[in-house]
């Protein structure tokens, strides 16, 4: 990814070092020493083992855009993210499976395919419009929530511990709900499946001639077994669900990474961009090793055996 | 000695009257069991005996009504066990019963054991979906139950998980997690079919000495007339989904009525005294017709050596043999038939 | 032909394979009324959801199609920057106008013809370069095959929409030409790995090799014999495929990357009032409701091809 952009950018038509120097009324000399400040004078190889030496050491250049390193700006910015995208992945796994164990314990029956429909219809929705639409109607036309931003942009310096820690979580409920009902809608359609397979399974029944009540059987029993595609599905739909987080972020006024990354764009701030799309790379190999390490530790036959272990 | 009735129980633990077990299929209905009516006395061991398609697993999953939608029980079965009719009592009564005081082990323990669980943690459950007990007490009674078993280093075993274990070693978990709640009756489906010979007969005498020292009854349910020999007092013989033949077990191998039943026991391969004639094994012509389209009359004439016009039209009913004997053949009400094998039948279309 | 092994494959035609006089198209086997074609359509036209999805993207198509005839207004035409801006909807504009004071009806209708238009050609472009690199990674295996491979999965696993944006910051302001680039140079992964998989199922069949005994060249195997058995699924991966791209395109658009005026599109009419979502509602509303239409009868058309091209699922 990060020779990709690397490549990428020097491809592209222009200069890297932006739209300010291309000024024809900017001297050549100003040019050629502020190239030489960002090391553009160099050779392309030697600017590429510096880039990558940086980004190895978290310092993906200067932005200058905001005359910022912008390694500062995204350590500003990743926690941010991180909180929205991280509420916004618990609550879709929890809405997602409690659906789709609604869905096997009412199999067949309206509720199940109502909430089949309805998770079918809101999947095929885009997130940015799902978004707004949430906005017009849960900040605007119903006055619940407040209308994007991470803070209340006034009274948040004045308000007392316990008020300031309500105001986020009152910023955050909305944004954190339209990113979760997207991907808990794709979740609920997977684990369904998922647990209508393994439905069949021998050890449920099993299960119920020990006498385990069918509740369990279901909670306990099938949902275990049928978490490890879930799990699977978790390293999966993370790219998507980081782009979906782009989208939520500039609706509402989430000052994370996607915000961060779509004002570079449009300030034509390339560092900031590219740093940006590395950072979701690195983020996406981060979940997909974290959803390796839940498999193993869900699936007791990836785990190596504590004791003498037999094939 | 003619007369159409089954044979009666005296006491029995589990009475099983006119047991049918149906599945809608896109062929038609399946009626994998038609009729059964059998029962259990405490302390005995029964084996249903039967090949594949016969019924026999059906039957023991109908009891404690294990069979999967669209299958159901039609109305009318009943199989009544401590007062209880398990076909149609209500879902906690049946779960009261599930574990506690009927166990079950099934014949492939690789895929009926929960892989994401270690072995003892799924014997536990079964002490604490039963009994208010803490955990530890329940993991204990697990422990001292896979030492009943015969595991070695029990309390390590319980903390393994399934697949780590041998075939052998998992149908051990699996007879302790049937028996830990020390239960009136073990149905045991195939119980040893997926195993090695050896370990066959270890599971086998583990079984029959389980059963002395705990007193209860088994319903044993075997392909095998062997394993039948080995362990059962009493047996069932099942074919097209009815009992064909039922008696104890030194009677059915000494004068069995049923010629399913001959068949069945010509097909058993024996070790050859020295002095004893070369006996040809024979197996039975043709194959257990489709559940979904069991012949009329009796429903093995097509297959039968002796049948004649009365085998094609009239169901038999079980006729009395002896006390303790039955069989569903027509050639107990006309004996004389079995010495003259009629010439066109017995060649399966 | 008398084995079973060696019965025909699905594709049919190919199924008389070498013995066939070659020349015409329908000889590769994309003919649409020979082959496996006229029992999908027959299991197609049963699926009543996967018909009403394409009756509305008919429609849809239609309407943009026919959008110089049908919108009342052309689609960048100011009306009346004083009098006409940012009028809510009414029976003159029923999807009211926007801050330029354009009609956003027009807009939305022309805006149709962008959107459906670079989906589809960027889907195509998609589907050939996804199915040539599939094919040539799983008909040749080995050491190609999983770098290849690799390298889709490298791809697959960043962010697309981050990809999509660094790559339109660093285009500049792309014309419809590059988008459709950037969006069918983007979108091809999953194509290529699908065909891979299923070149992988059928190469080594007993028909293959015939063809292969009777002195076909590598080239003529892939073309003629393989590609034509597993064109129903990668069809199906590209009617998804579409509404895939509507959705990035939009995506875009509404970031203000994608499709840049003069021209018109969903997305980019949604931008137009991203910043005023409480006072300019209905330019959020009607282009959404558009996409939202567009994308779900796309995907139930998906839907159904796929399930009747394979009706064991």
């Amino acid at each position: 990814m990060t020779t990709a952009t690397f490549i990428l950018i020097h491809l592209a038509p222009g200069d890297p070092i932006g739209g300010g120097l291309d000024d024809p009324r900017v001297s050549e000399a100003v040019r050629a020493h502020w190239r030489a400040v960002y090391g553009l004078d160099q050779p392309l190889a030697v600017q590429f083992i510096r880039y990558l030496a940086g980004v190895a050491r978290g310092q993906f250049g200067y932005s200058f855009a905001y005359n910022e390193s912008v390694s500062t700006i995204l350590a500003r910015a990743l926690p941010r993210t991180m909180l929205l995208a991280g509420s916004a992945l618990v609550l879709s796994f929890v809405a997602g499976i409690a659906m789709a164990l609604i869905q096997v314990a009412r199999h067949g029956t309206a509720t199940d395919r109502v909430i089949g429909v309805a998770s079918l219809a809101v999947y095929s929705l885009p997130e940015f419009w799902l978004g707004q639409v949430a906005l017009l109607t849960f900040a605007y036309v119903l006055p619940i929530f407040p209308a994007g931003g991470m803070v209340d942009p006034v009274m948040h310096p004045y308000l007392g511990p316990l008020a300031a820690l309500w105001d986020r979580i009152d910023h955050l409920i909305l944004p954190a709900l339209t990113l979760s009902a997207l991907t808990a809608a794709g979740i609920a359609r997977y684990q369904r499946a998922a647990l209508l397979d393994v439905a069949a399974d021998d050890y449920l029944r099993t299960a119920r001639a020990k006498g385990v009540p069918e509740r369990s059987v279901l909670m306990r029993h099938a949902l275990r077994n049928a978490a490890l595609p879930v799990i699977t599905l978790f390293g999966l739909a993370l790219p998507g669900f980081l782009g979906g987080t782009v989208f939520i972020e500039k609706v509402f006024s989430w000052p994370g990474i996607g915000s961060l990354a779509v004002d570079a764009v449009t300030a034509r701030d390339y560092p900031v961009v590219i740093a940006c799309a590395v950072l979701g790379s690195m983020l996406v190999a981060g979940g997909s090793f974290l959803a390796d390490v839940l498999y193993a530790v869900a699936d007791p036959r990836l785990r190596r055996a504590p004791g003498p272990s037999r094939p | 000695m003619t007369a159409p009735q089954p044979v009666p129980a005296p006491n029995p633990l589990l009475s099983i009257r006119d047991l049918r077990t149906v599945f809608p299929t896109g062929a038609g209905v399946a009626r994998a069991v038609d009729g059964l009516t059998l029962g259990v006395e405490p302390g005995e061991t029964l084996g249903i005996v039967g090949e594949s398609g016969s019924g026999k697993s059906v039957t023991a999953l109908s009891i404690l009504r294990l069979i999967r939608p669209p299958g159901r029980i039609e109305a009318g079965s009943s199989i009544t066990f401590g007062g209880t009719d398990l076909a149609t009592c209500d879902a906690e009564s049946l779960r009261a019963i599930r574990g506690r005081r009927i166990g079950m082990v099934f014949q492939e323990p690789m895929t009926a054991l929960n892989p994401v669980f270690t072995v003892g943690s799924q014997i536990a459950e079964v002490v604490r979906v039963h009994e208010r007990t803490t955990r530890q007490a329940a993991w204990g009674r697990a422990v001292a139950m896979l030492e009943a078993v015969r595991i070695p280093a029990s309390a390590e075993r319980a903390h393994q998980y399934p697949h780590e274990l041998s075939g052998g070693t998992r149908q051990r978990v699996m007879l302790a997690m049937a028996l830990v709640m020390h239960p009136a009756l073990l149905i045991a489906d195939e119980p040893t079919t997926a195993l090695d010979v050896t370990v066959q007969a270890q599971i086998l005498a583990l079984l029959a000495e389980l059963q002395q020292s705990l007193g209860m009854a088994v319903l044993l349910i075997t392909h095998d007339l062997a394993i039948i020999a080995a362990v059962a007092s009493r047996v069932v013989v099942m074919y097209g989904g009815q009992a064909v033949e039922e008696a104890p077990v030194t009677e059915l191998f000494a004068a069995a009525h049923h010629p399913y039943t001959e068949g069945l026991l010509r097909a058993v391969p024996r070790p050859r005294l020295p002095n004893s004639p070369a006996a040809r094994l024979a197996e039975i012509p043709g194959s257990v017709p489709p559940a979904t389209a069991w012949p009329a009359g009796c429903r093995f004439h097509d297959r039968c050596a002796f049948a004649w016009d009365r085998c094609r039209h009239e169901m038999p009913p079980l006729y009395a043999i002896s006390a303790t004997h039955a069989s569903r053949c027509h050639l107990a009400a006309e004996p004389a038939r079995r010495t003259a094998p009629a010439p066109t039948a017995g060649t399966p279309s | 032909m008398t084995a079973p092994a060696m019965a025909p494959p699905p594709g049919g035609s190919v199924g008389t394979g070498p013995m066939r006089p070659s020349g015409d198209i329908a000889m590769l086997g994309w003919s649409l009324d020979a082959g496996p074609w006229p029992a999908i359509w027959r299991r197609f036209r049963r699926n009543r959801g996967a018909m009403a999805g394409l009756v509305v993207i008919v429609a849809i198509a239609a309407v943009s199609l026919g959008a110089p005839l049908i919108a009342p207004y052309p689609p960048n035409a100011i009306l009346d920057m004083v009098a006409l801006k940012s009028q809510a909807p009414s029976l003159a504009h029923p999807f009211g106008t926007d801050p330029a004071s354009r009609d956003v009806l027009s807009r939305v209708l022309f805006g149709g013809r962008v959107s459906l238009a670079i989906a589809v050609l960027a889907m195509l472009t998609a589907t050939t370069v996804g199915t040539m690199y599939g094919a040539i990674s799983g008909y040749t295996g080995g050491t190609l095959d999983s770098v290849l491979m690799r390298i889709t999965d490298a791809c697959l696993s960043i962010p697309r929409i981050l990809l999509l944006l660094t790559i339109c910051a660093l285009w500049g302001r792309a014309s419809l030409g590059s988008l459709v680039l950037i969006l069918g140079l983007t979108s091809w992964f999953g194509v290529s790995r699908l065909v891979r998989g299923e070149i992988m199922g059928i190469r080594t069949r007993e028909w293959v090799m015939a063809a292969r005994a009777l002195g076909a060249t590598d080239a003529r195997i892939l073309f003629r014999h393989l590609l034509p058995n597993i064109a129903s699924p990668i069809i199906v991966a590209t009617a998804l495929g579409i509404g895939n791209v509507v959705l990035l395109e939009a995506g875009l658009s509404f970031l203000g990357v994608g499709v840049q005026p003069p021209f018109a599109s969903w997305g980019n009419i949604m931008q137009d009032g991203a910043d005023q979502v409480r006072a300019l509602w209905w330019l959020s509303v009607f282009p959404g409701l558009a996409i939202v239409s567009a994308v779900i009868a796309i995907n139930a058309v998906g839907d159904g091809l796929r399930e009747a091209a394979d009706p064991r699922q």
